[in-house]
């Protein structure tokens, strides 16, 4: 892409900010400040939307680590490791030792 | 000015945050609403502020998010609807809902300090102090948003990206000065065909108040066009001729100065 290109492509890309709040007000995007919160909460309020059940209770116990997506990775690498030829045996369910044994 | 960061690990240790995206959560026992304590007659702010104490008052804020998300699960659901409902299905708004709260609970006990929480509202009144905690949410809303099409999708952003928020949040006017008419906006937007509208409405997130354009990285443009069937080019051109009939059509009612080129 030659300079001028990416010049015309950037210009392209514009967008004046008045324009971008104004977008919120009507829902455009979420409201991000009070008087975009204040025109949406106009709308809102007579939104006929059905609230789903889901969002009947609150929502669960927040869990402070991931013990599981940890796990995840480090199986992940261990598996990849074993592909990369140190394992004699496609069969994840068995080991080298077993192998040599047979 | 805008302190609430205390910048230290949060009491469950220094482990980053869980990307929201990636169902990181586990569901526990669930509270039914109404069954605390009234607090209805608090403002947000305290509620932020009750919702920090986590740490050493794990029921109290327990309830004080439950009040939150009591009082205000409708109309996060409703604005994420309208957003990004087309792009998100209703179960993939739900999500977004639910895990806004849970971020803003987990942000509230690790970033937030009670007395600078009360301190920061003390002047304002009780109905910009609930619209300037709804701009946080639905902040933290689009963040989540943007995550999942992430060049690194699988990994949240980082805490920081939320504390910019929350501060970019609270440095947002506070009076509306816009010189723009929203019956006129309407029109225009009225009359854009479906493709340039969900072209426009899905890129939104990545507009850069700064540069006061779009910054769509490669990965994400790829992304965001597969999510409506098309190229990112396509995506493109589509974003650029819906952003021209609504500056043509403000310029001709003389609200706004068209700032670009008719698409070829």
């Amino acid at each position: 892409m030659s300079k001028h290109d990416r010049a015309a492509r950037d210009k392209e890309d514009r967008m004046s900010p008045e324009l971008y709040r104004e977008l919120a007000k009507d829902g455009w995007r979420l409201p991000q400040s009070e008087p975009e919160v204040k025109a949406a909460e106009t709308w809102v309020a007579k939104s006929s939307d059905r609230l789903p059940e889901r969002l009947d209770t609150t929502p669960g116990e927040v869990r402070p680590q991931e013990p599981g997506r940890l796990l995840d990775h480090y199986v992940r690498a261990d598996r990849l490791d074993r592909s990369g030829g140190e394992s004699k045996s496609m069969d994840d369910n068995r080991s080298n030792r077993d192998i040599e044994r047979e | 000015m805008f302190l609430l960061a205390r910048f230290i690990p949060g009491p469950s240790g220094g482990d980053g945050p869980p990307p929201c995206h990636a169902s990181p959560y586990v569901e526990g026992p669930k509270t039914k609403i109404g069954e605390h304590m009234d607090l209805t007659a608090i403002d947000e702010a305290e509620l932020l502020a009750r919702m920090a104490l986590q740490a050493h008052a794990r029921e109290d804020a327990r309830a004080a998010w439950a009040e939150l998300y009591e009082r205000h699960r409708r109309y996060v659901f409703v604005v994420a609807s309208r957003s990004y409902g087309s792009f998100l299905g209703e179960d993939g708004t739900v999500d977004l809902v639910v895990d806004t709260f849970r971020r803003a609970y987990e942000w509230a006990g690790r970033q937030m300090l009670p007395d600078q929480v009360r301190a920061q509202f003390a002047s304002e009144n009780r109905d910009s102090t609930r619209r300037r905690v709804l701009a946080w949410l639905g902040a933290i809303a689009q963040r989540l948003f943007k995550d999942k099409y992430r060049d690194d999708a699988g990994e949240a952003a980082e805490f920081d990206a939320y504390l910019d928020d929350w501060r970019r949040v609270q440095a947002q006017p506070r009076d509306d000065n816009s010189p723009l008419g929203l019956e006129h906006l309407q029109t225009a937007l009225a009359s854009l065909s479906a493709a340039e509208a969900d072209a426009l409405r899905v890129s939104l997130p990545w507009y850069d108040l700064d540069t006061r354009s779009f910054a769509v990285p490669k990965g994400e443009a790829t992304r965001l066009a597969a999510l409506l069937g098309i190229t990112p080019e396509a995506l493109r051109q589509r974003r650029h001729r819906a952003i021209y009939r609504i500056e043509q059509h403000l310029g001709n009612a003389g609200y706004i100065a068209a700032g670009q080129e008719e698409p070829a």
